[in-house]
């Protein structure tokens, strides 16, 4: 055994030398920092952050609000751009264009006449619930389309005329309008569903109707059941046009409940597009089923519509509905 | 017995709620005429180019502003 | 013309958020409201960084083009103010916004936004300077009292500059030159289309 005298002192020469390296290390007050130090050379660099593939500075935050993390987010320009050109051009080719391609066609073809004229007896074409869904979505749908042109172009077309104050007051009456019409509008796209599916499944005779021009071209009236190819492909647009619009809009009515400002900004610009295109797809359906057609309102208006125009336009579903017998061919009030 | 208690206790304390109600109609009243006149003096809102002028102004303020962060 | 901007210093910012606590009490910003923020970049990683941020005043401002009822305007300082009796809670400015600074009550129909809040560089808004009606929606006016920012004015570490761009920006050369190093402006690129240059 070692004499503890021993242990104690080893003890004490290990505490000097410790003590002698502390001093060494620490540099004498007053002395020179070395500069080839760079304190920055690990550091985020915003630029390094903005040229990344998909570009965007976010970080961690104290506050409760979890989208604020996202410090710069440069995808709003392309928000912007897609807001001030992309949309309108969308908005005027399907607008504009469509109400050309229909003053042309009025221009060629006028009215649709009903070629063996009205015959006086009348046949019921859409019960009384039929209509209430079609005119519960048609009316929330032009309410619905007209205050979301306003908040898209109103600025430019309309605030002019009104006054910022006004049109402020107007577009906010329709921001109230728009969110609340929204979901009768989606009731009326499920019924719409429900009721008509059945006769919208797309068929051989859809193909030959569209090979004939759909009696748009030339004057011959290719056969069809109680929906043509045309109206199916009316259908099939609203319907799935319309769930777009309602995912898109539900998204957009419930902000940043379970979306980042990306999804956010997707979900405006479906909304913004789907809802331009179905805009000018229904100025189509509007034309045709008042202005452009003889007859064929009433099956919208009265839900009676006159026997000729059934035969011309829906001869399947005129002769099914003759062979039935009964109600067909009842005459008009 | 206590039940007439209660509601002769009671009947004070709504009036001194009610009180307060009256007070608070004429202060309304009197703040509405106080405020008036001051609505009428000053601008509410400001003209679109008013609005837009320049504020900012290199005052003594400001200089010690920018003298503080040089160092 | 002296044009507003504001400038932080991330190699200064110490994530203290003294400047949100600042601008929340100075204009009485209700709840759930922040004009301002501090994020910190590569949290706990070497060579983190925190910058404060709020609306940066673009030149050719996003939100002023998006904007459906045009509420904003740019002043002759450079500030981008907007009008709270035009907005209609649309929240197109949040989408189109680089820094995400549009906040808006959580007072419409469901969830949905009210009339929008930012952060005003202390200017108000279309009310008469200073009077009551411009406090309750804007907050204070202090850059027409011939003050700056408040969050700038009582930075802790001098991190966060507001006034003159050009001033600033000399302020900032001035340090990054004497230090040897710097992160460089924090979302000039992206607000004024300009860097500084050190």
């Amino acid at each position: 055994m070692r004499p503890l005298s021993q242990i104690v002192a080893r003890l004490a020469s290990a505490v000097a030398l410790c003590i002698s390296l502390i001093c060494v290390a620490v540099p004498p007050a007053g002395a020179q920092q070395p500069t080839s130090i760079n304190p920055t050379a690990s550091s985020v660099k915003e630029e390094q952050l903005l040229r990344q593939l998909n570009p965007t500075v976010a970080g961690r935050i104290t506050i409760p609000d979890g989208k604020a993390a996202v410090l710069i987010q440069p995808a709003g320009q392309d928000w912007r751009s897609f807001h001030q050109t992309t949309q309108a051009w969308i908005g005027a080719i399907t607008i504009l264009g469509m109400g050309g391609v229909i003053l042309a066609f009025y221009f060629v073809r006028g009215r649709i006449p009903i070629g063996a004229g009205p015959s006086g007896k009348f046949i019921l074409r859409f019960n009384g619930f039929e209509r209430f869904v079609h005119w519960l979505t048609a009316g929330c749908f032009i309410v619905l389309a007209l205050t979301g042109l306003n908040i898209s172009f109103g600025k430019t077309l309309v605030m002019p005329l009104l006054g910022a104050e006004a049109f402020a007051f107007i577009s906010q009456m329709g921001k109230f309008a728009h969110n609340f019409l929204a979901f009768p509008f989606m009731l009326g796209l499920v019924f719409m569903f429900l009721v008509w599916v059945k006769d919208n499944v797309p068929n051989a005779i859809d193909v030959a109707w569209f090979k004939a021009g759909g009696g748009l071209i030339g004057s011959a009236h290719p056969p069809a059941k109680k929906f043509n190819g045309g109206q199916k492909l009316i259908f099939w647009s609203v319907i799935l046009g319309g769930a777009a619009l309602s995912v898109s809009g539900v998204l957009l009515l419930f902000p940043f409940t379970g979306t980042t400002i990306a999804d956010m900004q997707l979900a405006q610009m479906v909304h913004a597009a789907v809802s331009l295109v179905l805009v000018g797809i229904m100025i189509a359906h509007i034309y045709i089923g008042s202005v452009g057609m003889e007859g064929a309102f009433d099956a919208m208006g009265s839900g009676q519509v006159d026997l000729n125009w059934a035969k011309e336009h829906h001869s399947l579903w005129a002769a099914e509905q003759g062979a039935k017998g009964g109600r067909s061919a009842q005459p008009a009030e | 017995m206590r039940k007439d208690r209660e509601v002769r206790d009671a009947k004070p304390a709504i009036d001194g709620r009610r009180g307060f109600l009256k007070g608070a109609g004429i202060a309304a009243a009197a703040a509405a005429a106080v405020v008036a006149p001051v609505a009428g003096e000053a601008q509410a809102t400001e003209s679109r180019s008013d609005a837009r002028k320049a504020r900012y102004r290199e005052t003594d303020h400001v200089r010690r502003f920018y003298a503080t962060n040089r160092y | 013309m002296a044009r507003m901007k504001f400038l932080c210093d991330a190699d200064r910012c110490i994530e203290c958020n003294a400047c949100v606590t600042a601008c929340k009490n100075e204009h009485e910003v209700p709840w759930g409201i922040n004009r301002r923020r501090v994020v910190t970049i590569n949290d706990g990683k070497p060579g983190e960084r925190s910058v404060s941020m709020a609306c940066m005043h673009c030149t050719d401002a996003p939100c002023a083009a998006v904007c459906p009822v045009d509420c904003f305007y740019t002043t002759a300082d450079g500030v981008v103010l907007h009008s709270k009796d035009l907005c209609i809670g649309c929240g197109y400015c949040f989408y189109a916004c680089p820094f995400g600074a549009p906040q808006y009550p959580r007072v419409g129909n469901f969830g949905s936004r009210g009339k929008m809040d930012k952060c005003t560089y202390c200017a108000g808004g279309p009310e008469a300077d200073g009077s009551a009606a411009e406090y309750a929606k804007y907050g204070s006016n202090r850059l027409a009292e011939g003050k700056l920012p408040l969050c700038a004015e009582m930075c802790s570490t001098k991190a966060l500059l507001a006034g003159d761009g050009e001033i600033i920006a000399s302020i900032y050369r001035e340090r990054v030159l004497k230090r040897g190093y710097g992160s460089g402006a924090w979302g000039w690129s992206t607000a004024y289309k300009e860097t500084v240059k050190t």
